[in-house]
């Protein structure tokens, strides 16, 4: 068992142990727990931020609208992603000992390396589907339920009306979430009553658990 | 573990696509011989289809190269399904037979392919047991170069088919166009 004289050792000596002082220290310590960094956004790397605007500025063209570059800027973001992974694989070529854990982390850079495409390809196609006028902006997002704020600033007031109208001819909120179950409900408790030849108490169907299955057992006809 | 370096700006030519990620032992004018080729076939037309080709080129060249790490695995390993092969066939000093069979002792191989003939094997006995020994990486590596191929087919088809869209606007800007000339031939 530790002695009460240890144990105030152990705590004074702890308190001299604060970490790395030195700024150098501090910042080989914030990368203990860095592995290839491919996690982090390639943004939040100032010189790849300058490959990423240089990128997206030969993509968009010369004299491309703020648009045009914005989406050029999330190819290039995403083409630059794709080059980090494979430049890990390439380190990791380099310094690798152990078939098994070479292997291992080969599968799981290809992983970053897979997602960084699909989104360099879903970058790709919305660059390409990209209005060729200014007024038509809201045909690119024709049919999304969820359209950026640009698009739903500049789409015609007609889909407004439209809801407007729909809501008036359909329940909405509880009741339009319950009504499948109600209707499940009644069919189920006529089918009761007429087989049972008496109706059923009231009582079933109040209270907040009354289409649980509980209260729905009582409703089937006895065989 | 080395983190990934800012690298990426230094661009030797492939323009601001970054430069070709090359490992020790692979000839840098091979690839660039590839990415020409790849290129003379496509001739992309804007920067898109610039990184479409220099992806294909990327993923030939990994999947070249996994097939390549896949043999390296194989030859590298193979004292150890050798000496699976002795061990079953009673060889006595069988590890240190094997480790010196892949040394390239003559006086081991002698042994080897004595013990094996004896057995009515050969050595592709060998080979399988290595694989079986090694079948995790193996099957990761393969994974690995089918998903290779899959995206390099998929950037082909994605390229393809931006140019089928492309055409099909062409096409009917050109019809348009007719339309216009034959409807005003003044204005054509």
């Amino acid at each position: 068992m530790t002695t009460e004289k240890k144990r105030c050792a152990n705590q004074r000596n702890a308190r001299k142990c604060t970490g790395p002082c030195t700024a150098a220290g501090k910042a080989r310590s914030a990368c203990n727990a860095l592995r290839h960094g491919l996690a982090r956004s390639a943004r939040l790397d100032p010189g790849l931020m300058r490959v990423i605007a240089t990128l997206a500025r030969a993509i968009a063209g010369e004299g491309a609208s703020a648009e045009r570059l914005e989406r050029a800027d999330r190819i290039a973001a995403a083409h630059v992603e794709v080059m980090r992974v494979r430049k890990a694989k390439q380190d990791l070529y380099a310094r690798a000992r152990d078939w098994d854990d070479f292997t291992k982390r080969l599968v799981k850079l290809d992983r970053y390396e897979r997602r960084a495409l699909s989104r360099r390809k879903f970058a790709m196609r919305r660059f390409d589907a990209a209005p060729a006028a200014e007024g038509d902006v809201w045909l690119e997002h024709f049919g999304k339920t969820k359209p950026s704020v640009v698009a739903r600033a500049k789409r015609p007031q007609r889909r407004i009306v439209r809801c407007a109208r729909g809501r008036a001819a359909w329940p909405s909120g509880w009741l339009r979430r319950r009504v499948p179950r109600r209707r499940a409900f009644l069919a189920e408790r006529n089918h009761a009553s007429a087989c049972s030849g008496k109706s059923l108490p009231r009582t079933l169907i109040r209270g907040a658990n009354r289409f649980s299955d509980k209260n729905m057992r009582h409703l089937v006809p006895p065989i | 573990m080395n983190t990934v370096t800012n690298e990426l700006a230094m661009s030797r030519d492939t323009g601001v696509l970054g430069p070709a990620l090359l490992i020790a032992g692979e000839s840098g004018d091979a690839y660039d011989d590839l990415l020409a080729r790849i290129r003379a076939a496509v001739e992309p037309a804007d920067m898109l289809e610039e990184i479409w080709v220099r992806d294909v080129a990327d993923l030939a060249w990994e999947v070249a190269r996994l097939r390549r790490i896949k043999a390296s695995l194989m030859r590298a390993c193979a004292h150890e399904g050798l000496s699976t092969a002795l061990r079953s066939l009673e060889v006595r000093n069988y590890y240190v037979i094997a480790s010196r069979w892949f040394a390239g002792d003559a006086e081991a191989a002698r042994i080897v392919d004595a013990a094996l003939a004896a057995a009515g094997l050969t050595i592709d006995a060998v080979t399988a047991l290595t694989v079986s020994e090694r079948i995790d990486e193996v099957e990761r590596i393969e994974k690995m170069t089918n998903a290779a191929e899959e995206r390099r087919d998929g950037m082909l088809r994605e390229l393809e088919g931006r140019r089928a869209e492309l055409a099909a606007r062409l096409k009917l800007a050109l019809n348009e166009a007719g339309t216009l000339a034959t409807a005003s031939p003044a204005a054509a």
